[in-house]
């Protein structure tokens, strides 16, 4: 099944914790076209000129003259390629009847005729079709060092189309093109990775390369010949999350461009890769099988999809067909879309899931160009007109320059929605006409209608389910239910239909090193999203989620005819007893369905669960071909000699056996589990396939507690909506930590890492998951099962009550806590009497855990050739590079918080705000925080705030709950968190999941840049929770120009969070760590930026680990927390803390006990430890330690789980050939100076100097970012949070405003702006004013007319905005004292508002504010006078 | 979430037309030179959104105020 695919030249291959599969890329991107198609060479001057404007977006690594890559797509520009011919004797047909190839050979001669041989040999198949070659002219002057090394030959090639029909000869190139390559990457030739083929028509050529975007047209001439003309130009500058020089992977793909990631991208390409099972095609005829795979692997998201729309363009569809199909927009439950173009959607649904994520896509064939965004609008996409008929459509407003009075219209790409230009025909179309066109093309509504089948159309049974044979005590007590469990985590699903909540993060052993026997379940965790694509907001933005699946057959791809709308449709994904009795009733027709069995027999021990699987998979395939449109896998008829298989084990072997056999098309999966009880197990289930589950023992285990009345009065109906209504919402929000909005999407997603399972167990049953260290195999699996069977059987000990469990809350007899009462105490005991030898003994029980239950503790240190103690750095050194963790107040009481500043502050380290603001009593002082943190939320996040850090931390994620936003329920809020936090007492607050200015890994170097310009004199951190690919996203974080990373484990985390949150999602710091590591000296920017980890650090020996797995500072919270007082009760989210840490409440923060001199001893305790194993490791400073990963070796371990791991990939030292740095020397500087507000400052002296009042005039481009927050951070430096009375400084600017226009401003700024603005206008707005208006020459209606970008006024405490037109999407969301005046907005916005007001007039938009209120009939016809103001406060 | 109310406080209708006023001063509007020329007749078709919650802890405020004063508010809560 899997297809031999090359790894572009440049790539690394895996090695150690690298895998170059995680690589990301996002961009800028844009194009420029003449609507009536004239083709001229201004047009590809423009396009050029485009690139250039967005060189911002892309990014260099670090070598600056080599960029992430750019290209430009144009129409085959045949009056350059005809003459330039002729002059070497080739005569070209007439435009049209040839095609030309663009491909990159290799430098080596020899390797490269022999590829050509190849190419003339393959197109030769058909006599005189092959033309010639043209040497492509290109100069390498200007190309940076890394560049070079993979530079290839470029040359071009032509192909006559003979008496072809033009469209059956694209075909023709295509199926050639899809022969060569898999003819390539399987010939062994040396050379073969240069290979690539950026396009190959008779319509378009692609010009890219790995170039910064101003080298474009000096390293391809032909750009700037005045005979290369075209009537299209689509361009992209690439922001890569790597430094390796791969040419091949610059936009833009054949068909189009990429801005954005896809979520769903494993599911998609098993989808795609399943479909090849089943397709056939007219078109096509039997020669399509050449053309598999269809998405050959190891390529980029962006690159598959674009494979996938050529497939379905070259199948038949027109472009805005294909891209309809892949990226639809939100139908499923927006009331107001045509109903044609919702039977679109819901026939398609059918056929193909979205590829979901952000995504902003530009694409021509050469005659349509046009531009999508996802459903989510998570992208930019600005356009305008021009009075010379041409259309500008980019990621940024005024990428272009014309005369205001050129332009006829603008507008913006609102979510989902799409544009397109029929070059041929002449006109553009707006999102309904060409939808309404294509959805007309066919009755796909009447189809939907007459075939739509739900599960009320069965038939009740007249048989119900036979009573399980086995007492039910047992069954739970086989499948590990405990006393705990039901209590904590079931109880609140079925009384209160609400997900548990716990917080002080988790101190378990991983699954692999419990002694105890584990589901299955548990060995894996939840990936989520950070940087280079967002979380969604499940609940605010609700209207984009659906839980809705589809059973049955589907049928192929190709055809389109009304059975292919024949499915079940099931609205959610668990089904209830007389749903499940239904669905298993239907015995013949599509839906027909076969149970199989999961059971095994115990007595033949583990090795007959083995053999059982194997026989699973042949009893499932067997069904399949029998018919069974629905297979049921049931592990119903559990007794003392069978067991159940895991049922995510006998889910994913099924479902990857049925893929292998290509028998995946035409079943469903349905699971009749015991297992399934957590919202977590049912994403495990989904995401490895299963499309429906019947959670059986759960019902009747709530049914059994309804029936004791532990669930209060509640009745079986309530009791079943509570626990599957909390599924559900549970599902939606795992869902939307990956960014992924669908369950179509996220079904067979794999969205998961596993941990401490063994690789052929993976590779053959949960094919394409990350897991990294091997560990337990089937036999351990089997093992485990088989001694939860046989204790739950024991006849001697028959069951009276459940184990009590103890996986929550410590418990004597119960699973091993990090933090047991013992520990705690001598902590405590040891930092309060300033006793090391207390502190010793503290030590010796931790790290004698530590070998048995974390995975350091399964590494030895290497000793070296030790040195004396005395030569060491003193540990007064050392606590310079200790922080503690990012806790608000809020969270922790005032006493808490302080303490661990002055603590900090004295030692020299650093204490962290935490994300709820600062008092600014406390700026200046040894109670200041030196962290200042940027959260979600931006709570008390003013330029004031900010220019009193010395670091500044955005984060992106946290340990406990990653990929969700913190909150403080409103018990916690009194009035002086309120004033810091700019709220109200008693208002819960909450951040929303994502940041909304970091959608992408170029929003990103926005913001550290914003962060840079209001405060040039801080650093700034970013901090990522580890997952697999965390290395990766880190190296794209420092090419953002971050100075620090964190990297935090998935253990920590003191917040309150769900449970199943903190449990499921993350991995231990030691894995992200080292990932890490490796992917920076890999890339060669680890010398730039200085990496931190945190997760549970407890002792010296911790933190030498730390270092030597490659981190430069390590953080503390939870330890610090218990120096305080702490005393682990997990009561944080309650405010009833008995210790006064973690609580608002008077009376009990009284109780308090910690002083800063306890949290000074606890820090110079361990950093004394850290030398003492320091100099018998021969290291006499840190600097020279960090990275040393070469002296930890894996420790052997008689586990008899986890004696499988293999942490050799953790220790790993990547050989680079040249010596790199494995810890950071110094940073980049000068990324500021080239800030418009040097100027400003300049100008405003007389103002900062003596308050006089200053007014200038000034213009503005898009490419000058971040215009006046430097000049405010100054203001705010010298007068405080008070800043200038109003009206002192004025600049009146014109032109196109950069990103971030008047980010930060304060009080006595006023900015004008007479023309646009782009995204994050007045972004943490501090008391300034901002006026946009366009001009006044302007030709469009201003109020009708976009005038700023999406996320204006993110996060904003005070001042003015007054906008004379629309703004995008997402409006003042988080705005907590600012006020504003708008003339319409995009969906989204004012959510999470807490203060201040928003006059807004209204616009058709579905999505705008309080969403949820769209029935009142004021707001749904919109052009009329109608204002709508929306005040929060 | 949200409650969807008329503007029919004082305060509310004296910030919106104060709003209103002030962007029409900085911007030109039209469209809110219009509103103004007009405001008493355009009044009712303003709708206030506030979130649910927030106006339960204003309204939770105001009578606690009336209750204790404001003083002994903040004693009680700073102590």
């Amino acid at each position: 099944m899997t297809s031999k695919q090359l790894l572009p030249a440049g790539l690394p291959p895996k090695q150690g914790l690298y895998d170059p599969a995680g690589e990301r890329d996002a961009c800028g991107f844009g194009f420029v076209a003449h609507i009536r198609g004239e083709k001229s060479h201004s047009i590809v001057k423009q396009g050029v000129e485009i690139l250039v404007n967005l060189t911002h977006r892309g990014a260099c690594g670090c070598d600056p003259n080599t960029g992430d890559g750019a290209g430009i797509l144009i129409q085959v520009p045949h009056r350059l390629l005809a003459e330039e011919c002729l002059k070497d004797g080739l005569t070209l047909p007439a435009p049209g009847e040839y095609a030309v190839g663009i491909v990159f050979l290799p430098m080596e001669e020899g390797q490269r005729l022999e590829i050509e041989k190849l190419i003339e040999a393959t197109v030769a198949a058909r006599p005189d079709a092959f033309l010639g070659w043209r040497a492509t002219p290109t100069n390498d002057e200007r190309l940076g060092p890394d560049a070079r090394k993979t530079l290839p030959v470029v040359k071009q090639f032509f192909i006559n189309r003979g008496d072809l029909e033009p469209e059956l000869f694209e075909r023709k190139l295509y199926f050639f093109r899809r022969r060569l390559e898999n003819a390539i990457a399987s010939s062994g030739l040396a050379g073969a990775e240069h290979f690539y083929i950026p396009s190959l028509s008779s319509k378009t050529i692609v010009y890219k390369g790995l170039l910064i975007p101003d080298q474009i047209e000096s390293f391809y001439p032909d750009l700037a010949d005045e005979r290369t003309e075209s009537a299209i130009a689509l361009v992209h500058s690439r922001f890569s999350t790597n430094t390796f020089p791969t040419w091949p992977r610059a936009h833009p793909y054949r068909y189009m461009c990429h801005n954005g990631e896809i979520n769903a991208l494993r599911g998609n390409l098993n989808w795609m890769r399943v479909r090849e099972g089943a397709l056939t095609s007219n078109v096509f005829g039997e020669d399509i099988t050449q053309l598999f795979p269809i998405v050959p692997e190891g390529q980029s998201d962006s690159a598959s999809l674009d494979n996938v729309i050529e497939f379905l363009v070259m199948g038949g569809r027109s472009l805005p067909h294909a891209i309809m199909m892949t990226i639809p927009e939100a139908w499923e439950q927006n009331p107001d879309l045509d109903p044609g173009i919702r039977g679109f959607y819901e026939y398609h649904a059918a056929i193909m899931e979205p590829w979901d994520g952000p995504a902003a896509v530009a694409f021509t064939d050469g005659r349509y160009v046009g531009a999508t965004l996802d459903r989510n609008g998570l992208r930019p996409g600005r356009w305008l007109v021009t009075t010379d008929d041409r259309i500008v459509l980019a990621s940024e407003a005024g990428v272009l320059q014309f005369d205001p009075a050129q332009i006829v219209s603008k507008g913006r790409l609102a979510p989902g929605k799409m544009l397109v230009v029929d070059t041929e025909a002449g006109e553009i179309l707006q999102d309904s006409q060409i939808k309404a066109q294509i959805a007309s093309r066919k009755p796909f509504g009447e189809w939907v209608e007459s075939h739509r089948f739900t599960i009320n159309d069965i038939k009740e049974p007249a048989a119900g389910i036979a009573a399980e044979p086995t007492a039910l005590l047992v069954r739970q007590e086989a499948v590990g239910y405990t006393t705990e469990e039901l209590r904590m985590i079931i109880h609140p699903m079925g009384a209160l239909g609400k997900e548990a909540e716990g917080s002080m993060g988790t101190d378990t052993p991983l699954a692999v090193l419990s002694e105890r026997p584990t589901l299955l379940f548990n060995y894996f965790a939840q990936l989520f999203a950070q940087v280079t694509n967002p979380p969604i907001d499940p609940i605010r933005e609700a209207l984009v989620m659906s839980l809705a699946n589809r059973l049955g057959p589907r049928a192929n791809l190709f055809e389109e005819t009304p059975e292919h709308a024949r499915q079940l449709h099931l609205e959610r994904p668990i089904l209830t007893v007389s749903e499940f009795a239904k669905l298993r009733s239907l015995s013949a027709g599509p839906f027909k369905t076969a149970t199989v069995s999961t059971l095994f027999d115990v007595r033949g021990g583990p090795a007959a669960m083995e053999q059982a699987l194997d026989a699973l998979c042949e009893a499932a395939a067997e069904a399949v071909r029998g018919g069974a449109g629905i297979l049921i896998l049931s592990d119903r008829g559990i007794d003392v000699t069978h067991a159940p298989i895991p049922a995510l084990l006998a889910n994913a072997a099924v479902h990857h056996h049925l893929i292998r056999q290509r028998l995946r098309t035409r079943t469903s999966l349905v699971v009749d589990t015991s297992e399934a009880r957590e919202v977590n197990h049912f994403a495990l289930l989904i995401g490895y396939g299963a499309e429906a589950i019947h959670p059986y023992l759960a019902f009747e285990t709530l049914e059994a507690m309804r029936l004791r009345g532990d669930l209060g009065a509640v009745d079986e109906a309530k009791v079943l909506d509570n626990y599957i209504g909390s599924i559900g919402r549970g599902l939606l929000k795992i869902f939307s930590k990956m960014g992924i909005s669908t369950l179509q999407s996220y079904c067979g997603a794999q969205i998961f890492e596993a941990l401490g399972l063994d690789s052929d167990l993976i590779t053959r049953h949960f094919t394409g998951t990350a897991s990294r260290i091997g560990g337990a195999g089937i036999l351990e699996i089997g093992e485990e099962t088989i001694r939860r069977h046989t204790s739950a059987f024991d006849k001697h000990l028959p069951a009276q009550a459940l184990p009590p469990g103890g996986e929550y809350h410590y418990r004597n007899q119960g699973e091993h806590h990090n933090w047991s009462p013992m520990v705690i105490a001598k902590l405590q005991e040891a930092t309060r009497n300033n006793d090391p030898k207390t502190f010793a003994e503290f030590t010796r029980m931790v790290d004698n855990d530590h070998s048995r239950y974390n995975l350091r503790g399964l590494l030895d240190m290497v000793p070296g050739d030790a040195v004396p103690l005395d030569e060491v750095e003193p540990a007064a050194e050392i606590v310079k590079r200790f922080t503690t963790g990012a806790m608000s107040f809020g969270a922790l009481s005032i006493e808490a918080h302080q303490t661990l500043a002055v603590a900090m502050n004295r030692l020299g380290g650093r204490s962290n705000s935490g994300e709820g603001g600062e008092d600014p009593d406390r700026f200046g002082n040894d109670r200041n925080s030196s962290i200042k943190q940027i959260a979600s939320g931006r709570f008390g996040v003013t330029t004031h705030y900010l220019v009193n850090a010395t670091e500044l931390q955005i984060k992106m994620a946290q340990g406990a709950k990653p990929g969700e936003g913190g909150q403080l329920p409103g018990h916690k809020v009194d009035e002086v968190i309120a004033k810091t936090r700019h709220s109200t007492p008693g208002v819960p607050l909450i951040s929303p999941p994502p940041h909304h200015d970091i959608y992408s890994i170029e929003d990103l170097a926005q913001l550290i840049y914003d962060l840079k310009v209001v405060n040039p004199r801080a650093f700034v951190s970013v901090k990522l929770v580890a997952e697999v690919g965390v290395g990766t996203v880190a190296a794209g974080v420092a090419k953002a120009h971050a100075d620090l990373i964190v990297i935090s484990g998935s253990t920590g985390g003191t917040g309150a969070s769900p449970i199943s949150s903190i449990k499921h999602a993350g991995i231990p710091w030691e894995m992200g760590l080292a990932e890490t590591q490796q992917t920076l000296v890999l890339n060669g920017l680890r010398d730039r930026v200085r990496v931190q980890t945190d997760g549970q650090l407890r002792t010296g020996r911790d933190v030498v680990f730390a270092a030597l797995l490659g981190a430069d500072e390590y953080g503390f919270s939870t330890a610090p927390l218990i120096v305080e007082g702490c005393i682990m009760m997990r009561k944080c989210h309650l405010n009833t803390c008995p210790v006064g840490v973690a609580t608002q409440d008077p009376v009990l923060r009284a109780k308090f006990q910690g002083q800063p001199e306890h949290v000074i001893n606890y820090f110079f305790f361990v950093a004394e430890e850290v030398r003492a194993i320091m100099a018998q490791l021969g290291f006499r400073t840190v600097q020279e330690m960090i990275g040393r990963s070469d002296k930890l070796k894996p420790a052997t371990s008689t586990h008899w789980k986890a004696g499988h791991l293999d942490l050799m990939p953790l220790v790993y030292v990547p050989e680079t050939g040249t010596k790199r740095a494995l810890a950071y020397v110094s940073k980049v500087e000068g990324d500021t100076d080239t800030s418009l507000d040097h100027e400003l400052i300049h100008l405003a002296q007389p103002a900062i100097e003596r308050g006089e009042r200053v007014r200038h005039e000034l213009p503005l481009t898009n490419v000058q970012r971040t215009v006046g927050a430097m000049l405010s951070g100054e203001i705010a430096r010298r007068y405080g949070a008070a800043g200038l009375p109003d009206g002192t400084i004025r600049y009146d600017f014109s032109g196109s405003a950069g990103q971030s226009f008047g980010a930060f401003l304060v009080r006595g700024v006023t900015f004008t702006l007479e023309g646009e603005g782009n995204d994050y206008v007045g972004k943490g707005l501090s008391g300034g004013r901002i006026v946009v208006r366009p001009p006044a020459t302007a030709r469009y209606v201003a109020e009708d007319t976009i005038l700023i970008g999406n996320v204006a006024l993110y996060g904003a405490t005070s001042g003015e905005v007054f906008l004379r037109g629309q703004a995008g999407e997402r409006f003042a969301v988080r705005n907590s004292g600012a006020t504003a005046v708008v003339e319409g907005l995009g969906d989204h916005g004012c959510e999470y508002m807490t203060g201040g007001a928003v006059v807004v007039s209204p616009t058709s938009s579905m999505r705008t504010p309080a969403s949820r209120t769209r029935a009142i009939p004021a707001w749904s016809c919109s052009r009329r006078w109608r204002w709508r103001t929306i005040r929060r406060c | 979430m949200v409650l969807l109310e008329a503007l029919e406080v004082e305060d509310d209708q004296a910030l919106l037309r104060s709003l209103i006023e002030k962007h029409v001063r900085h911007t030109g509007s039209e469209r809110g030179q219009y509103v103004l020329n007009n405001f008493e007749r355009l009044l009712p078709k303003f709708v206030k959104v506030i979130p649910t919650e927030y106006k339960k802890v204003l309204e939770e405020r105001f009578l606690a105020k009336q209750a204790l004063g404001e003083t002994q508010l903040e004693v009680a809560a700073n102590g």
